[in-house]
């Protein structure tokens, strides 16, 4: 894997992981 | 920050069960920066930073603003495979939180069960992005209702919009990374194009259904005619007993006759025995009823290694797992179903006219399985010279034993299978700590309704690696699930809990069939999954034998030894999937493998 095609994948999981946690109306401020 | 954490093990799972994350980098999001931005006004929001933190006048719009920024992105994303889930999540939480002035309710129990201070709370009515919930609450059940059990790292209370993005983003991660052929519903309903494995399913639903009935109309009437727990109990022990010595004797014959035939005796047996408990019932002979629930119960026991071993002979090896899915769903289905009604039957109509009708429910049961193709008697094939012999019960235990694959599959269910003994046996004292779970009923229905969701979900997983590696990965989940139930105090938690347990057990209860048909030859199918069945059911035993014994330390003490159990489970259940030495050639000896194929 290119690191291109590495660094692409990192940003989609990073980009599903930030739409969870957006969307998601936890206590995730209260650390 | 707790979503982030279970996100990562979302993917992680995903990973495991066959997802190439390599292929993520082919999605294309519309508007990715959306996210980012999105979670930035969040924490702008509510990040408590002198001189960058907004005003509190400001928290509410912020957030609202975030949630449209976050619902214009699933929009604009909307065409993507799987991430349908994750948006009902967003929508369910953006709902909840407008309806509540802009902030997401909390009870004031889940907020302290998982580390907080009520003060934080009740303060100023609110907590960053949570406000407590009270009697004017909007919308309840859409609000953070399931607390995590006190004292893990991170602990905190989720909404079911928060269980539903999480669901979505594995789902999404998992769609994207697999095959995405044949995963349609249509796909995973293919298996009932095939009239004979329709008239099998028919037939095993309505002789079930009877089974049920059975159970629950003697039960019922033994109870009502005696008062006694013992009488109930014996009944039970008859019936698991008859289970365990009907496995093990019949193993070694079913393969001698043709399957469709001896599901078809079988019924008509069975309606025999019943019939004559009717008239036992006539007579109020309660003692008596206890033979003929063992003999109709010892009949019984071949019904389901015989029914398993079947499908692989009506349909391709390409829709088995999907067939062994559909058929897991109908026997939990019915379940549910045949239970409801006997209780029922029995109540309004009587223990005579509910057995009538389980004896018309056999009769029915014979006539389907009377339209099924005979197969060719399964002939063993021994080496040139030797002299034929029928199989043993000797030959069925070596067959296990000789294969990596079901000796680790066996003995990794054995274990669960105790373990699912103990839960079983103690879940009505655990449920009894845990005020407002509805008690035992209630429990069992979340591991059924998880159950049925389980076998239906893993007929979409189709390559044989994934299905190999399935329930090592199911028993692990197991573990865990059974070890948060310990600790939880909140009964939402708990019930969401037992139905993720439910779900996991489904999943390997299908895989376990897919693989014992592709690993053992036609000659031996059904022995190997009556005698393995009885194995297993003995697991069960010791775990129901093991439970009082725990439970007198602890209420939840009985849950962590199955969570222990689960996890031996799952080591042993890796084995199916690493390569490692060979099982000793004393026990391989006398076996041959032999085609897969209903002629041998």
């Amino acid at each position: 894997m290119t690191k291109l095609r590495f660094a692409r994948v990192l940003y989609i999981l990073c980009a599903v992981a930030a739409f969870v946690v957006a969307a998601g109306a936890d206590r995730k401020f209260g650390w | 920050m707790t979503l982030g954490v279970v996100c990562a093990v979302g993917f992680l799972f995903a990973w495991a069960m066959g997802a190439d994350l390599r292929r993520l980098a082919e999605v294309r999001f519309r508007a990715s920066w959306l996210v980012f931005i999105a979670l930035a006004l969040q924490l702008v929001a509510f990040v408590r930073i002198p001189d960058i933190g907004a005003r509190a006048s400001l928290e509410v719009p912020l957030h609202l603003a975030s949630y449209a920024i976050l619902i214009l992105f699933a929009a604009a994303n909307a065409r993507l495979r799987g991430f349908g889930l994750a948006t009902l999540g967003l929508l369910a939480n953006a709902v909840v939180i407008v309806a509540n002035g802009g902030r997401m309710p909390v009870a004031l129990r889940a907020w302290e069960s998982t580390g907080g201070r009520a003060a934080e709370l009740l303060g100023t009515g609110h907590y960053n992005n949570n406000v407590a919930t009270t009697a004017g609450t909007h919308l309840r059940f859409l609000a953070d209702v399931f607390p995590l059990p006190p004292g893990l790292p991170l602990a905190n209370t989720f909404s079911l919009g928060d269980l539903l993005l999480l669901a979505g983003a594995t789902l999404f991660v998992y769609c994207t990374c697999t095959d995405g052929r044949d995963r349609s519903l249509r796909a995973a309903l293919r298996p009932l194009a095939v009239p004979d494995f329709r008239h099998l399913l028919l037939g095993r639903s309505v002789s079930k259904c009877g089974d049920w009935l059975t159970l629950a109309a003697t039960i019922t009437w033994t109870f009502e005619r005696t008062h006694s727990t013992v009488y109930v109990s014996a009944l039970l022990l008859a019936r698991i007993g008859a289970a365990i010595a009907g496995a093990f004797v019949s193993a070694p014959m079913l393969d001698r006759y043709p399957r469709t035939r001896v599901l078809a005796v079988v019924e008509l047996v069975r309606a025999g025995c019943v019939a004559a408990m009717i008239v036992v019932a006539a007579a109020g002979r309660v003692t008596l009823l206890l033979p003929f629930v063992f003999a109709s119960s010892l009949v019984a026991a071949a019904t389901d290694p015989t029914a398993s071993s079947l499908v692989p002979d009506l349909l391709p090896r390409s829709l088995l797992h999907r067939a062994n899915a559909l058929h897991a769903v109908s026997r939990s289905v019915v379940m549910c179903v045949g239970a409801l009604v006997g209780g029922l039957a029995t109540a309004w109509l009587g223990i005579r006219t509910a057995l009538g009708v389980d004896v018309a429910t056999f009769c029915v049961a014979v006539a389907v399985y009377a339209r099924l193709p005979r197969p060719p008697v399964v002939v063993r094939r021994t080496p040139a010279g030797v002299e034929p012999k029928p199989l043993g019960r000797r030959d069925v235990a070596r067959t296990i034993l000789r294969s990596r694959l079901l000796a680790c599959l066996v003995g990794s269910f054995v274990l669960v299978t105790m373990a699912m003994g103990v839960l079983n046996a103690s879940l009505a004292e655990f449920l009894g700590s845990v005020p407002g779970s509805g008690g035992y009923g209630v429990g069992i229905a979340a591991i059924a309704g998880g159950l049925v969701c389980g076998e239906f979900l893993t007929g979409f997983l189709r390559e044989a690696s994934i299905v190999r590696r399935a329930p090592a990965i199911a028993f692990a989940l197991s573990a865990v699930f059974l070890v948060l139930t310990s600790r939880t105090t909140a009964p939402t938690t708990a019930l969401l809990l037992l139905f993720l347990l439910g779900a996991s057990d489904g999943v390997t209860e299908t895989a376990y069939d897919t693989l014992v048909q592709n690993e053992v030859a036609a000659d031996v199918r059904a022995g190997v999954f009556a005698l393995a069945g009885a194995v297993q059911q003995g697991g069960m035993v010791v775990g129901l034998a093991l439970a009082p014994a725990l439970a007198s330390s602890s209420s939840s003490a009985p849950l962590r030894l199955a969570a222990v159990a689960a996890a031996c489970g799952a080591c042993v259940a890796v084995g199916m999937t690493v390569r490692g030495p060979r099982v000793p050639a004393f026990l391989t000896a006398a076996y041959r493998h032999v085609a897969n194929t209903p002629e041998g």
